[in-house]
């Protein structure tokens, strides 16, 4: 998860000397790390910076992991690190303590502070706290354009006076600004000297100077939080014995001034703070009110009681509706072309040849004309809608929206996002569960999305049942899932021990979805999908297509035959296709294409085959990648518990469906 | 705090039915307490719930006979407290009636039961002559839970009661005490979005529950009926 690699932490003689230079590790000049609340572009601003492709959404939390990148400016070659986006230096979830510890055992040479110009005051509350850190920071007043929108004006060059490091507005998402920000970071002369202290009360001034004067190697960050107690971050960047006696006198001194005020000592550095942030804001920021009526009302509705939910099961219908028609629309005149010009042919040509050699060639190629018939139209459209859904911002609403529900499935409506990023692809979503507060939330979540039909699923759902048996007997597989999920939720919930937390969740404005950035993002994943799908898809072709000639595939078949025709009714070959789905769920179908030699299904599945076929494959054990990420977040046990549940409930599914048919 | 509460609305509605002879009114017991006749609704059905006091729409609130006792038993507290500060202690009575609004409802009945052999041994246990106690306020009830505003209404934060590191989380997004807000969005029964510093923050109900507000001026509360039983 986290690239840190071994040489690259140094561990500090003394407590945290915020000045002390991190090692380079001999490829890179200088490193650059981008720091600052979530959803402020520093993403769109990474990837404009650096050309690597990474996420960019309108959602607290699309950022989990770090990246990194590089870039040359004039003759120096920079590492540029995109962080997870952090409130404050304080308590953070597992995603925002990547860049907690980044901060704070890896010394970048310059931070990049990237600040939401249209919410300048709550930004500034973490900007003062990391000027603190005694890291050269250059500040990226980001969003300008959106701020102009709303009416708000910031004086840049005032802002940069009071703070005492450089300022430079921007507009990450347009390119704007970025130039000028690299060069005032790789400026020699930048350094943390002269930029504003905040004044905090008298009583923590003088706890921070007596605590200096015991523990005089300690930056005056760490004396800070250690009187806010912060165990965490002291820990982090502390020796162990040091970080203790320190923890000590400080919690000491924090009861005195805690006394003294009859207040938190926390509440009154916020205060202190804010009342900083305040400060500045109001002498920098001007406001003209801007009629933003519309906007608002179509906001409103978003979240209304009933208009909300109907248009959230509207949304879901239209979306699975268009992947359905325009997806099928694509698959069929890909089908086409690939029959045509390219399996017809080549059959011909080796109608002659080697068996061995002739099946395996031929088998190859119906799995690339599955992957690019099947998958690529389906799986493209649904990206392309979902990446609509990111990046307006209505899943922060569609989180808002279901919070009650989702209080029954023992999560709160923050896992809303997971959950739909589900829909894509449980990988990444189940990455996404890291901006949950506690394990037993992502333990919930992470069962649960690893039961949501994603777009490889859909792929199945649509492509097989939606095709050939019925639009709406393809909704009723999802109608199937919903219940699924929402009975193992409703059981998890209950059962799961664990800590409760609250539902806390900034939601961000609605923005129009840019037609560039959905595409690029969409570009984005199906690249990433043919890396990884393709060389499997061919490779596991012409494996089977070896297979068959040899005689093992009929072995194989004949000895699950007892449950695969027996107790599901599936057709033989079935089975082979289920084991493949393994791999790759869509892979379940491309496969069994190849076997049954023809992508019309109708010729060699009935209409209830077909429906136990997907119901199965949307069901039975994760495929491989999940089950990696499965193991990798949550563990070895955990994840042999939800492959074990999910392949009995398929089959136990999958056999009740097909004896009702069987009656009907 | 709950038991200080319920006390004091037994105590108002006992001294309300007293004065008119008649069920008390919402709306006179929540004139009386200086809060909203919603949060008085509310109340009032926890103590029905309770079996403290009988409810009738359009007639009023009457006591049930375990609701009078347990009035006449903080009123007999008050009473004897207020008595022992002004004989024995020689304390003004006005900042006697005060301490003992205060104090009845934390003393135990031994306390109660030593202090009054002690007026009595003392000859000054003259209970029946001392007045009933004048209006012990909720000066606390001037503010209400989050859930409790309605939409698009404005307040002021006056306190977190929540755990530190979700209150340390509020904190990083702008919402500390004294910080002036604007209800966004309320779902009946579920989250609510507030507008703090700019930036909207969705709150689920078990958190916002334990914000307590002070409403702007002219707005008016939402009712929430029996939400707490």
């Amino acid at each position: 998860m986290t690239t840190f690699t071994g040489d690259l932490v140094n561990i500090p003689d003394s407590c945290c000397g915020a000045a002390e230079k991190r090692m380079h590790d001999g490829d890179h000049d200088m490193t650059i790390a981008f720091v600052g609340n979530p959803s402020v572009g520093k993403s769109a601003f990474f990837s404009r910076v650096t050309g690597v492709g990474v996420m960019v959404s309108n959602y607290p939390g699309t950022t989990v992991e770090m990246t990194r990148g590089t870039v040359k400016v004039g003759q120096k070659k920079i590492d540029i690190v995109d962080l997870p986006g952090i409130y404050s230096l304080g308590t953070s979830t597992e995603d925002e303590r990547v860049s907690k510890e980044y901060l704070l055992r890896e010394y970048p040479d310059v931070i990049v502070n990237v600040v939401d110009a249209t919410r300048l005051e709550r930004n500034l509350y973490l900007t003062l706290q990391i000027l603190e850190l005694g890291v050269p920071i250059v500040i990226a007043l980001n969003q300008l354009d959106a701020a102009r929108e709303m009416g708000i004006d910031i004086d840049a060059p005032k802002l940069s006076q009071i703070l005492g490091v450089p300022v430079v507005p921007t507009v990450a998402t347009k390119g704007i600004g970025l130039d000028e920000v690299l060069k005032e970071a790789v400026n020699p002369s930048l350094s943390p000297a002269g930029r504003i202290r905040v004044h905090y009360d008298n009583h923590i001034t003088n706890a921070i100077n007596d605590l200096g004067a015991e523990f005089p190697d300690t930056a005056s960050v760490i004396r800070l939080r250690a009187l806010e107690n912060d165990a965490d971050f002291v820990r982090m960047c502390c020796r162990p014995h040091e970080a203790d006696l320190l923890l000590s006198k400080s919690s000491e001194m924090a009861s005195e001034i805690e006394d003294a005020h009859n207040m938190a000592i926390s509440d009154t550095m916020a205060r202190d703070l804010y009342g900083e942030a305040g400060q500045i804001t109001d002498s920098v920021q001007s406001i003209v009110e801007k009629d933003t009526s519309l906007k608002h009302r179509i906001d409103d509705m978003l979240t209304s009681e009933y208009v909300g939910v109907v248009g959230l099961a509207a949304a879901l219908l239209l979306t699975f509706l268009l992947v359905f028609r325009i997806g099928g629309f694509l698959e069929e005149g890909i089908v086409h072309l690939f029959e045509t010009y390219l399996i017809a042919p080549v059959e011909a040509e080796l109608a002659t040849s080697n068996p061995l050699v002739r099946n395996v060639i031929i088998y190859s190629l119906l799995g690339i004309e599955a992957g690019f018939a099947i998958a690529i139209p389906y799986i493209g459209i649904f990206y392309i809608i979902l990446s609509i859904f990111e990046d307006s911002g209505y899943l922060t609403r569609a989180a808002f929206l279901l919070d009650n529900l989702t209080h029954r499935l023992g999560l709160h409506g923050r896992a809303v996002i997971p959950l739909v990023l589900g829909l894509g692809c449980n990988v990444p979503a189940i990455m996404a569960t890291r901006a949950l507060n506690t394990l037993r939330e992502r333990r919930i979540a992470s069962v649960l999305i690893s039961l949501i039909p994603c777009s490889a699923r859909t792929v199945i759902i649509l492509g097989l049942v939606g095709t050939f048996v019925g639009y709406w007997a393809a909704v009723s597989i999802y109608v199937l899932e919903i219940f699924i999920i929402f009975i193992t939720g409703w059981i998890l919930g209950r059962g799961l021990p664990g800590e409760r937390t609250g539902f806390i969740m900034e939601m961000g404005p609605l923005r129009h979805p840019d037609v560039v950035s959905t595409f690029k993002k969409t570009w984005l994943r199906i690249r990433e999908f043919v890396y990884i799908a393709f060389p499997l898809l061919i490779v596991g072709s012409a494996l089977l297509g070896g297979l068959d000639t040899l005689g093992i595939l009929d072995i194989f078949e004949n000895a699950v035959s007892p449950i695969s025709v027996g107790i599901l009714g599936l057709p033989a070959f079935a089975a082979t296709a289920l084991v493949f789905g393994i791999l790759r769920k869509e892979m379940a179908l491309e496969i069994l294409a190849v076997l049954a030699g023809t992508a019309n299904f109708a010729m060699v599945l009935t209409p209830l085959q077909m429906y136990v076929f997907a119901v199965i494959t949307t069901i039975y054990i994760p495929c491989v990648a999940t089950i990696a990420i499965l193991k990798h977040e949550l563990g070895t046990r955990d994840t042999v518990m939800i492959s074990t549940f999910t392949i009995l409930l398929a089959f136990t599914v999958g056999a009740v469906i097909y004896q009702i048919g069987m009656l009907l | 705090m709950y038991t200080e509460r319920t006390e004091e609305y037994l105590e108002t509605i006992q001294g309300l039915i007293n004065r008119t002879s008649s069920p008390a009114k919402n709306k006179d017991i929540a004139k009386e307490l200086d809060i909203s006749p919603a949060t008085v609704t509310e109340m009032i059905q926890r103590l029905s719930d309770e079996g403290l006091v009988t409810h009738a729409p359009y007639r009023g609130v009457e006591l049930t006979e375990s609701g009078i006792i347990q009035a006449n038993n903080l009123q007999r507290k008050h009473l004897v407290l207020k008595n022992f500060f002004t004989r024995v202690l020689d304390i003004n009575e006005e900042v006697a009636d005060q301490e003992a609004c205060a104090l009845e409802h934390v003393m135990s009945d031994v306390v109660l039961e030593r202090m009054c052999s002690y007026l009595a041994e003392k000859g000054l246990c003259n209970i029946s002559e001392t007045t009933l106690p004048s209006k012990c306020s909720l000066s606390r009830e001037h503010y209400i839970s989050l859930v409790e505003m309605n939409e698009k209404t404005k307040g002021k934060v006056v306190m977190v009661a929540l755990p530190k590191e979700t209150k340390d989380r509020l904190t990083s997004l702008g919402m500390v005490a004294g910080e002036d807000i604007e209800i966004k969005r309320k779902q009946k029964q579920g989250c609510i979005s507030i507008i703090t510093k700019g930036t909207e923050i969705a709150l689920g109900n078990e958190v916002a529950e334990k914000i307590f507000v002070k409403p702007a001026e002219n707005d008016h509360i939402h009712r929430r009926l029996g939400k707490h039983s």
